[in-house]
């Protein structure tokens, strides 16, 4: 469960990045964030991932109330979701099987867990031929597909893609966005911000669409509207 | 947690330090450089204390007699003087003992002082007294240059007040020393980390997305600091114990001879190197985690 109240977001220069904003996502949607460049929706993103703190409202998911959550609790809350980014991030010399290792190494996960979790969490995204790859050997797709193993590494509830699709070209755009429904179907809440017309349109899903830091639309089933 | 989990700070922080090979082997030099800056201020500090505490135990007031006084009035003044305030002993020295006592100290030589008997002894008889606490020193000198019986009075106080305000010279001197050079080679130390946390700058970012602890990203680093300053401490012990164990057999050669030469000795090489194996791998070692540690705070917010 993912609840934004009447969130407010002002950086020191008091540009307002988002102006009472709310919505609720229950567990298992999946929600597309809409929006041109600016329109809020990284800010949505970075406060989910408590990068930021909101200035204004609550902002609530998986039980942990964002605003009021210590530093030292915050690596807790962040076992519980998984993030995906447009520019992949990698650790370049490590290994498709180490960069997804890597994930549940830093959570203290045993070496067996590792060495039996790992293969099976690439074989689903298709990458079992590819775990002893670099990431300067692997494709976009690839490349992308191996972050959001990493992503799901530790089994999250949610799963939080930001402009997951940005550096691909259209097919491989579409096979991403067919693994993240995928994930959804097996009970995991995905969000991805975006302004990929295409992809938003094809999917038909839950549409949340930002302008100037507000929310202008969320509609169930959704498209992408040439509004923003 | 495994195993793997706490040996990783380790074996991560070890290939910090290679990766940074010019800035590791910098702090190190700079720690070394410290380090043996604290041994040396040490060293003088330890051994100016010796000294002055084996100056302090030999703190004698001596009075030379008039050489017209006999024996019997010479005892009596000694019993006289044994009463007074701050005196611990008194002992009297005829003339006769001291000659002996001289004809000891000089050892083989002694046969110089052949052909010196009772009657053309040129040596005075003395009173050589213990007192109880220095600060009776200057009462007692006074009391006993205003009596007709003494000739001269020599006492060691001085020269125990001098070599007092002299370690404390250097005391000081070196603690403002070992200051400064504290400061550099934490900052240095500081740096070198510094290179480490942004050469792994995307590493730590996506450590910190998954949910790695402040203490799993910032051990390697703390464990980085370690080792320069194990590594400083280790160069310095060798090279402080080597230096020293040189000064030692230098100053050995007078040691045989004389009591007044004895005082100067150095103390013992191995009380230096038990101290110098505590002292340099603490500050060492501390110095170098918490530099780490201060350096990476800093930089791991995400």
């Amino acid at each position: 469960m993912i609840r934004f109240d009447g969130v407010t977001m002002e950086f020191s220069e008091g540009a307002k990045a988002l102006d009472d904003v709310s919505f609720t996502i229950k567990p298992g949607e999946f929600v597309f964030f809409v929006g041109a460049s600016g329109a809020g929706k990284s800010t949505v993103i970075r406060l989910l991932m408590r990068e930021l703190r909101a200035t204004g409202g609550s902002v609530e998911a998986n039980g942990y109330k964002l605003l009021r959550l210590p530093h030292r609790r915050v690596p807790q809350y962040r076992r519980t979701i998984g993030v995906v980014f447009q520019d992949f991030r990698l650790l370049p010399k490590k290994t498709v099987f180490e960069n997804v290792a890597f994930a549940k190494e830093v959570v203290g996960a045993s070496l067996h867990e590792i060495k039996s979790q790992v293969p099976v969490l690439c074989n689903m995204m298709g990458l079992g031929d590819k775990l002893n790859a670099y990431p300067h050997q692997l494709s976009g797709g690839e490349q992308q597909r191996t972050a959001v193993a990493r992503a799901l590494a530790n089994n999250p509830s949610i799963l939080i893609a930001d402009e997951p699709t940005g550096n691909l070209d259209p097919d491989t755009s579409r096979e991403i966005m067919k693994i993240l429904n995928m994930i959804n179907r097996r009970g995991t809440t995905v969000l991805v911000a975006t302004h990929d017309k295409d992809i938003v349109n094809s999917m038909c899903k839950r549409v949340i669409a930002l302008k100037q830091g507000q929310v202008i639309r969320d509609q169930e089933k959704g498209g992408y509207c040439d509004e923003l | 947690m495994s195993f793997k989990q706490y040996v990783r700070p380790f074996s991560e922080g070890l290939r910090n330090v290679f990766r940074n090979g010019v800035m590791s082997l910098a702090s190190v030099i700079s720690m070394v450089c410290m380090l043996l800056m604290l041994g040396m201020v040490f060293a003088v500090v330890l051994n100016t204390n010796a000294f002055a505490q084996r100056f302090e135990s030999e703190l004698d007031v001596r009075a030379f007699l008039k050489d017209d006084l006999s024996a019997e009035e010479g005892a009596a003044f000694s019993q006289a003087v044994s009463e007074w305030d701050g005196v611990a002993e008194v002992t009297y020295i005829s003339k006769q003992d001291a000659l002996h006592s001289w004809e000891e100290e000089l050892g083989d030589d002694g046969s110089l002082l052949e052909g010196y008997e009772e009657g053309n002894n040129p040596l005075p008889a003395s009173l050589s007294l213990r007192v109880q606490t220095p600060a009776y020193v200057p009462n007692i000198v006074a009391m006993l240059t205003d009596t007709d019986a003494v000739d001269t009075v020599t006492y060691s106080q001085d020269v125990v007040n001098w070599v007092q305000r002299i370690s404390e010279w250097v005391r000081n001197g070196g603690v403002i020393l070992i200051a400064i050079l504290l400061i550099v080679t934490s900052i240095i130390i500081s740096n070198t980390v510094r290179i480490s946390v942004y050469a792994r700058k995307g590493e730590i970012n996506i450590m910190k997305y998954i949910g790695a602890t402040n203490s799993y990203v910032r051990s390697p680093f703390v464990a980085e600091g370690f080792y320069l300053g194990l590594l400083g401490a280790l160069v310095s012990y060798g090279a402080g114990i080597g230096a020293y164990a040189y000064l030692v057999s230098r100053f050995d050669v007078v040691s045989g001879s004389a009591r007044m030469l004895r005082l100067f000795q150095l103390v013992p090489l191995d009380e230096f190197a038990v101290f110098t194996a505590i002292l340099f791998p603490v500050v060492g070692c501390g110095l170098g985690m918490l530099s780490s540690f201060l350096s990476t705070r800093r930089h791991l917010k995400v």
